[in-house]
């Protein structure tokens, strides 16, 4: 067995155990969106054909491009201990390999990591018949680069390049009725900061602060921002899943059904809800640990559900406020999502069973 | 005093204990056995941090389970995983905080821990993670210490403070060690954890 080999068994391993350890969720996004899994899959690569359109406005633009960036971002980042082969790395520097194979073999690992996402853009660039087009069209070869280099980013360093990737794209709406910016040159702009901040990561030399841990509360906090991967999944579908039905409601001009709206507040409590089992996977790890605190049990359960209400209550809002949902959905929502918390951690797999009843007969009675 | 009344504690079916009953009038323990006879898992149940499947575990007739019995025991074992995202420091101000306890700074001068404070649990070696959780268990100076394996990995100079620490402790301290200065040391009463098991 070479090199390459053995890296591409690692990959593949890593990867099974990465599936088995996110399984909840992967069944809750097969179970819950079944039918619009396919379109899911497949939409960035709808969100690429705005994004090659030289006549897309900048602030489409920079929803659409920077929606791609951050999804590939996730994509490779949470693979990126299965592409680098980490757990084994002191194992395969016992081995004398050379530099450039190493780089290579990484290199077509995070190809296949990032498949559809990097290889779409670069084949579209090659599909450009001449130079003249490719002149014209110069935002997309350069947006293609762009996604090598977020990948590239998503591998080399621990930290997120939150400059290029969330500062920038919010900073440039903010300003888009001020500062118009044509395609190519917003695409020069951002490789140019992304570049200098792979390079530099000036944000890294900003001395982090260090946060009190004194109670529990601040113990979790830490825990959620020294690996918020399984968080910032679930929020991103939240905001994408809410972003679409905001689209399908102002392309229909007109706000969805009653029945409609509790089976969209199905969805987001079960969503939401599954917060709880990053709390379980929690409680399953520092078990004994937790025993030994003085703290009730109790008192720290609701301490980790709080923030998901909480955030229950927000989305509900929006809802309400933004998309002109009924007012019952203020409480549905919340509510829902304290009983697929509960039933998650009483049922763990199962947890989906008796929201869905409690939903399906409401949505029926309304 | 620990007093152990009719303990069975079984994992995945496995009778671990069976029915063991002792009470704990000596000071200093050292209990002794093979490895997997349950030295830790009786560490455990006598911390209070794993429940008996039947039996019960009392501290002068005071269940172990209890707040005003737990804040009074330490506890350090490598069966226990300290969470990973936080630095030694960050645990240690929770820890006191906890039990309302001042910072440890002389113990964690002894044990010669200062420049570790500011890694990550999940970065530090066998040596340090050992030190961190005897710092854990010692800093609200506890009236009972279960310690498990308390001097393995430790350095040299650790290992001498740390036993000169133990000599001079005024609590009921209860350890689980192979090693010569425990299991010969005249000042701990010898346990042997089969021979418990079997009276």
């Amino acid at each position: 067995m070479n090199y390459i080999k053995l890296r591409w068994q690692i990959y593949q391993n890593e990867l099974k155990q990465l599936i088995a350890s996110i399984g909840q969720l992967f069944t809750f996004v097969t179970l819950m969106l079944y039918l619009a899994l396919p379109i899911m899959i497949f939409m960035p690569l709808v969100w690429l054909s705005i994004i090659a359109d030289i006549q897309t406005s900048q602030q489409d633009r920079v929803l659409y491009q920077w929606s791609y960036f951050i999804l590939l971002f996730c994509l490779i980042r949470i693979q990126r201990k299965a592409i680098l082969a980490s757990k084994f790395q002191h194992f395969l520097a016992s081995y004398s390999q050379s530099t450039a194979i190493k780089a290579v073999t990484t290199c077509l690992i995070s190809l296949v990591a990032g498949n559809l996402l990097i290889l779409a853009p670069m084949l579209l660039s090659f599909y450009i018949p001449n130079w003249q087009v490719f002149w014209q069209q110069l935002h997309f070869p350069l947006f293609a680069m762009l996604t090598w280099l977020i990948a590239y980013a998503a591998i080399i360093h621990t930290r997120i390049p939150w400059l290029s990737l969330v500062l920038m794209p919010v900073g440039l709406l903010f300003l888009s009725s001020h500062l118009v910016i044509t395609a190519p040159w917003l695409n020069v702009i951002v490789l140019f900061v992304m570049g200098l901040e792979i390079l530099f990561q000036p944000l890294a030399k900003i001395k982090p602060f260090s946060l009190s841990t004194k109670h529990y509360w601040q113990v979790r906090l830490v825990a959620l921002i020294s690996s918020p991967a399984n968080a910032i999944i679930r929020i991103f579908i939240l905001v994408v899943l809410v972003s679409l039905l905001a689209y399908v409601q102002q392309q229909m001009s007109q706000v969805a059904e009653a029945y409609l709206q509790v089976m969209f507040c199905w969805l987001l409590a079960l969503l939401l809800g599954s917060f709880q089992f990053d709390n379980e996977a929690f409680y399953q790890q520092y078990e004994l640990f937790l025993a030994s605190l003085l703290s009730s049990s109790t008192i720290r359960y609701i301490t980790d559900i709080f923030p998901i209400i909480l955030l229950a209550v927000l989305v509900a809002v929006v809802l309400q406020v933004k998309l002109g949902f009924y007012a019952f959905c203020l409480v549905l929502l919340p509510i829902g999502t304290l009983m697929t918390v509960i039933t998650t951690s009483k049922y763990q797999r199962n947890f989906f069973i008796v929201p869905s009843i409690f939903f399906i007969v409401l949505a029926m009675l309304v | 005093m620990l007093n152990l009344i009719n303990v069975t504690k079984l994992y995945q079916q496995k009778v671990v204990l069976n029915d063991m009953s002792f009470n704990f009038k000596q000071q200093r323990y050292c209990i002794v056995g093979p490895n997997g006879s349950g030295k830790t898992t009786l560490l455990m149940l006598a911390a209070g941090i794993e429940k008996p499947d039947s039996g019960a575990v009392l501290y002068d007739d005071v269940a172990v389970y209890l707040d005003e019995i737990k804040k009074d025991i330490g506890v350090s074992s490598d069966r226990i995983v300290l969470p990973q995202f936080l630095t030694g420091k960050q645990l240690l101000e929770f820890h006191c905080s906890q039990h309302q306890c001042p910072y440890p700074h002389e113990y964690i001068e002894k044990l010669n821990f200062n420049v570790q404070l500011t890694t990550l649990v999940s970065a530090l070696s066998l040596g340090n993670l050992k030190k961190i959780s005897l710092l854990l268990a010692i800093s609200h100076h506890p009236s009972y210490l279960l310690l498990d394996e308390p001097t393995t990995g430790l350095d040299k100079q650790s290992r001498l403070w740390l036993l000169d620490f133990l000599s001079e402790y005024s609590g009921q301290l209860i350890v689980t060690s192979h090693e010569e200065c425990f299991v010969n040391n005249s000042d701990f009463h010898q346990l042997n954890i089969v021979e418990l098991a079997e009276k």
